[in-house]
């Protein structure tokens, strides 16, 4: 198969970009459609990779925290390493083994074929585990993308690296690492309600793997178009946001302030937008370390993140704004995605789950919106929502 | 002294856990329950209106229902999910609590204030009952 952009002749910078964003959204799609409740991660996880950041997942194990990475890395068709750190995990298991044939000669160099250096998406599982040896060369590679040991020295073609804990560290030396990790991303078990939709895409997903719908030039693209993106529009919110953090006793540090922009950014590019707006502000929320205080921000900042919306990454715009903008995107795109997967045997046991999920959409509708309040793409969702159950309902 | 109660539409809608339906709307939810079975829900019903309370995913949809939630910061006080009172909550219940006692459902829109304390589990038959009842008028 042809490289997309490169066949027909060369394309204009926006139709490349146009490319680029449809390509992300078929991988996002993809890389969501075995995973319950993990949609808001996996827009986390592309939204870093864009800005060039990396994230932290907290949450028990079996939470589908590697998959979602997994998934990820699949459908960009990238480089992936992955590796689950312990106490005793020597550096070599992560960025290679000694090239004895040089050690002969004097010169410690590593062999990073298939490992951590030569990754473009990298996921490290119980990550704060890693020896102070490991953290150290890994924190020189997040930061700088360069993998310096002994002789050796090489530039890393990392896009993000995803790392995973049960917990945040305790103790100053690794809440320093953790610090690294610009997203932070909470996750929970899948919820009672949801359960036999986890057990049926468990089950599907193992027989059907995610296709790769995108590659790294568009991500590449998308990271170069976000670092142009002009911030004077949104600048001085973001600096008020800031200051009612930190008037409710959430500090981020200088450097989270300064990073968080990268992300707004590359929001509004996902978004279609060249101009990072309000609506842009959202993923600040998951720039705030710790589940509480992300909590008790999502209140303080409610009227700031309430115009959010991105139709790229709904899912985490809605969790992080819960504002109506991003309701009604998400629960459009649910009703859109139900009319289209309707059963044909209206007497099936498939039909009767498909008309309870129609129901339960239009349960949400109307107890998130006021009928007087509903936006016009969402009132004719629930218009549509409205015949298809009086048609297989009765 | 009188102070009016005025309501404004929530941003942030209330967790669902109830439902109030009325008339033809009542009657749907009703037939819909009877079908289904389900477990875990009260129900107090009224001469013309029914109202569920219990999970969300429990409730059955149909057009016209109200979807009810309580009030954070001043639990046994409910109300619509959009809706919230532009006094503070937590004054709302104390001006209402004497008159109206807790749990009390209050309904901008209609004009009432319904008291839940008569709740009762889900019985299937007497619901079944209520139905018969309505489909006679």
């Amino acid at each position: 198969m042809g490289h997309p952009m490169m066949e027909g002749g060369p394309l204009q910078p926006t139709q490349a970009l146009d490319l680029a964003q449809t390509a992300l959204r078929q991988a996002l799609d993809q890389a969501s459609k075995g995973l319950v409740g993990r949609r808001a991660l996996v827009e986390m996880i592309l939204l870093c990779a864009v800005a060039g950041e990396h994230l932290l997942v907290i949450g028990p194990p079996g939470t589908a925290k590697s998959e979602a990475v997994r998934r990820v890395s699949k459908t960009l068709s990238g480089n992936y390493f992955e590796y689950l750190l312990g106490r005793f995990t020597e550096p070599s298991e992560i960025f290679g083994p000694v090239d004895l044939r040089r050690l002969r000669e004097g010169e410690l160099e590593t062999l990073t074929q298939g490992m951590l250096p030569e990754a473009e998406i990298a996921f490290l599982d119980e990550v704060f585990l890693g020896s102070t040896a490991i953290l150290n060369t890994l924190l020189t590679l997040l930061n700088e993308r360069r993998f310096r040991r002994g002789h050796t020295l090489v530039s890393c073609p990392l896009r993000i690296c995803v790392g995973a804990s049960n917990a945040l560290p305790a103790g100053h030396a690794l809440e320093a690492f953790a610090d690294r990790f610009l997203v932070q991303v909470f996750v929970e078990p899948v919820a009672d309600s949801s359960l036999e939709d986890l057990l049926a895409l468990g089950w599907a997903s193992e027989e059907a793997p995610p296709q790769a719908c995108a590659r790294m030039e568009h991500l590449d693209l998308l990271g170069r178009a976000a670092r142009k993106a002009d911030m004077s529009k949104v600048r001085g919110r973001l600096a008020e946001v800031v200051r009612v953090l930190r008037g409710e006793g959430i500090v981020l540090s200088d450097r989270r302030v300064v990073k968080a922009q990268k992300l707004i950014a590359a929001a509004a590019t996902l978004a279609g937008r060249a101009v990072p707006t309000q609506a842009d502000l959202w993923p600040i929320l998951y720039a705030i370390p710790g589940q509480k205080a992300q909590e008790g921000a999502a209140g303080y900042l409610r009227e700031f993140l309430k115009e959010s919306q991105n139709g790229t990454l709904m899912v985490a715009a809605l969790e992080a704004s819960q504002g109506p903008r991003a309701r009604a995107d998400s629960l459009c795109r649910v009703v859109n995605a139900l009319l289209a997967s309707r059963p044909d045997d209206v007497a099936s046991e498939a039909h009767r789950a498909w008309c309870l999920k129609l129901e339960g959409a239009a349960r949400e509708i109307d107890a998130g919106f006021a009928r007087e309040a509903l936006p016009e793409d969402l009132a004719k969702a629930r218009a549509l929502v409205v015949a298809a159950l009086a048609v297989d309902v009765g | 002294m009188k102070i009016p109660l005025t309501w404004s539409l929530r941003e942030v809608p209330l967790v669902t856990r109830g439902l109030y339906a009325q008339g033809g709307a009542a009657r749907r939810v009703a037939r819909l329950v009877l079908e289904r079975s389900p477990e875990g829900l009260c129900v107090v019903a009224g001469e013309d209106c029914l109202i569920l309370l219990g999970p969300s995913d429990l409730l059955p949809w149909a057009d016209g229902v109200v979807y009810l939630g309580q009030e954070p910061d001043a639990p046994g006080l409910w109300m619509p999910t959009t809706c919230v009172c532009d006094l503070h909550p937590v004054l709302v219940r104390q001006m209402l609590e004497p008159k109206h006692g807790l749990p009390l459902l209050c309904l901008p829109a209609q004009g009432l204030f319904v008291s839940l304390f008569a709740q009762a589990p889900l019985s299937l038959s007497r619901l079944g009952a209520w139905l018969a009842g309505r489909r006679h008028e």
